[in-house]
């Protein structure tokens, strides 16, 4: 019997909120088939922080941030071991439903998946549809509105909610995949990559929107671009070959790094 | 000299294709031609609701036949469609193991299994215990040719659907149960929908395992568990027969099939059309 226990909102003796929404990995290790992507990671993060995780290609950013929402298990042939609090829950406890923390914990992909064959509203409230939650219509039109402001693409897409995701650019499409996300109202958002396979001016607003968001929640991004980390981040994690090199304040990463290795990847020697 | 040689090689290659096409599609056309030439003289609205006479006696049709093969037909997709929709879903979200590479291998046998070995195995099994050929018996033969074509054509069209968006069904936290309802089924739709007219476009055009199952029948039948008379099984029998009218409403009968045939065709092909556009 998975049990889950709701704890956000969860209030102190003195009536104010505790960080629930704190991640703290401990010892995890993750393999695909034989070979381990994730090396023994011991990090935290802050709630409503936004973390970014750099490195080279292959070094195990983007397995690690879908250990976050159990999604690396889902893969043929893949393993994880080790913890992951969400607050004070284990999510590898196996007691814990993946379907509940994936409720809690959404996700924004490398490119836009919407799903083509529903329209960009219930595209948005899919998190409910797909449920088989029953909520009132105009609650599901305030869910609407809010996340699709809330992910900056509202004036865009006002008039056009009827109709089917592929009648967007692929700019405006993964604006909604952030409001698809945001709507089942998460304490943390994965985004992994989310605007490599967009044009510069789709970036910034995306940018704009996460710096936008951090007021609501925590979030963490994978990007290849040291820049958009320097950006956006406030905290910055970097990996290479598996493991958690360094993690810091984003402007001390690059302006001060610590270890050698770190250095010479911000600095273009390698990667 | 070589960029010469490279072009007639082309030219003649192209030649070949081509004359390839025209064999293949004047055949087609020769059939659907003729079949629709000595058919069409003989036409009528009665042929759809009127009984069959005894030879040498003018008019009469074979609305039953008509009536029979839609049965069929029905029978044959309520219990087909949904147990290969179920196996091509099977092998492909849930088959990693020995048993679905059985699933898929027994599929791949079956769709080119000789149907009127089916006939005579739903013989045995069923209407010799039933002691009476029997509509269920044959929708039951046709809903084992429909199976593994609609198991084949679900499964392909399930591996189009990019992992991408299944995952972020499961991001959403939707359950895998859920996700393959509601997400994967239908963006798969289009696909699966082509795989079932074309399943019971084939169905209705098979002759030898009916023979053996529903047989035939002269008069108006309802009854799952009486013989029934259907299009081809009565093609079969006029085509065959020593009498001209009777041959004559065999190539009226013929050209029905065929034009109800081409119908379903067109529309899955509208439908796919319609899906592929968004």
């Amino acid at each position: 019997m998975p049990i889950f226990i709701q704890v956000k909102e969860r209030k102190d003796e003195k009536g104010g909120s505790l960080a629930l929404a704190e991640i703290r990995v401990e010892n995890l290790n993750a393999w695909f088939g034989t070979m381990q992507v994730l090396k023994d990671i011991n990090v935290s993060l802050k709630e409503k922080y936004i973390s970014a995780i750099i490195g080279p290609s292959g070094c195990g950013k983007t397995t690690l941030l879908r250990c976050f929402n159990r999604l690396h298990e889902i893969t043929p042939g893949a393993k994880v071991e080790g913890r992951i609090f969400l607050g004070d829950i284990d999510i590898y406890d196996k007691n814990v439903d993946p379907v509940l923390i994936r409720r809690r914990i959404g996700m924004v992909f490398q490119r836009p998946n919407l799903f083509s064959h529903m329209t960009i509203y219930d595209n948005v409230i899919a998190g409910y549809i797909l449920n088989n939650k029953k909520i009132p219509k105009e609650e599901k039109d305030k869910i609407v509105e809010k996340s699709l402001k809330l992910a900056g693409i509202w004036e865009e897409v006002e008039n056009r909610l009827k109709e089917y995701p592929s009648a967007l650019s692929g700019g405006q499409q993964q604006r909604v995949c952030i409001a698809r996300a945001l709507a089942v109202e998460p304490e943390v958002i994965l985004m992994d990559e989310p605007t490599s396979a967009l044009d510069p001016i789709s970036t910034y607003r995306i940018e704009e929107t996460i710096k936008e968001l951090k007021k609501e929640l925590t979030i963490i991004i994978v990007t290849h671009n040291m820049q958009q980390a320097a950006r956006v981040s406030d905290e910055t994690i970097f990996m290479y070959m598996g493991e958690v090199i360094e993690i810091g304040p984003t402007t001390e990463m690059f302006t001060n790094p610590k270890k050698k290795l770190t250095e010479d990847y911000i600095t273009g020697k390698f990667g | 000299m070589n960029y010469r040689r490279r072009k007639t090689t082309n030219y003649i290659m192209l030649g070949i294709c081509i004359a390839a096409f025209f064999i293949g599609a004047i055949f087609l056309f020769w059939i659907l031609g003729d079949v629709f030439l000595k058919g069409i003289k003989y036409i009528n609205w009665k042929l759809f609701v009127e009984l069959p006479k005894p030879p040498g006696i003018p008019e009469g049709g074979f609305g039953n036949a008509i009536l029979g093969t839609f049965i069929l037909t029905i029978l044959a997709s309520i219990i087909g469609i949904p147990i290969g929709i179920m196996a091509g879903v099977y092998v492909t979200e849930y088959g990693s193991g020995k048993l679905a590479w059985w699933t898929k291998f027994l599929t791949e046998i079956l769709s080119s299994f000789p149907t009127i070995i089916i006939g005579i195995f739903i013989y045995i099994l069923i209407v010799v215990p039933m002691k009476t050929f029997s509509a269920l018996s044959g929708g039951i033969a046709l809903s084992i040719i429909m199976l593994p074509v609609i198991a084949k054509s679900t499964e392909e069209s399930i591996k189009m659907i990019p992992v991408s968006v299944r995952e972020a069904s499961y991001a959403l936290g939707v359950p895998k149960w859920r996700t393959i309802l509601r997400i994967v089924i239908p963006s798969a739709g289009s696909g699966i929908v082509t795989g079932i007219m074309m399943s019971i476009a084939r169905i209705m055009g098979e002759t030898a395992p009916l023979l053996f199952t529903s047989l035939n029948n002269n008069y108006w039948s309802y009854k799952l568990n009486e013989p029934i008379g259907s299009l081809t099984v009565l093609i079969f029998n006029y085509a065959t027969s020593p009498y001209e009218d009777w041959r004559n409403m065999a190539w009226a009968a013929a050209l029905i099939l065929v034009f109800i045939v081409l119908i379903l065709n067109i529309i899955a092909h509208i439908y796919t059309g319609k899906r592929e556009k968004r």
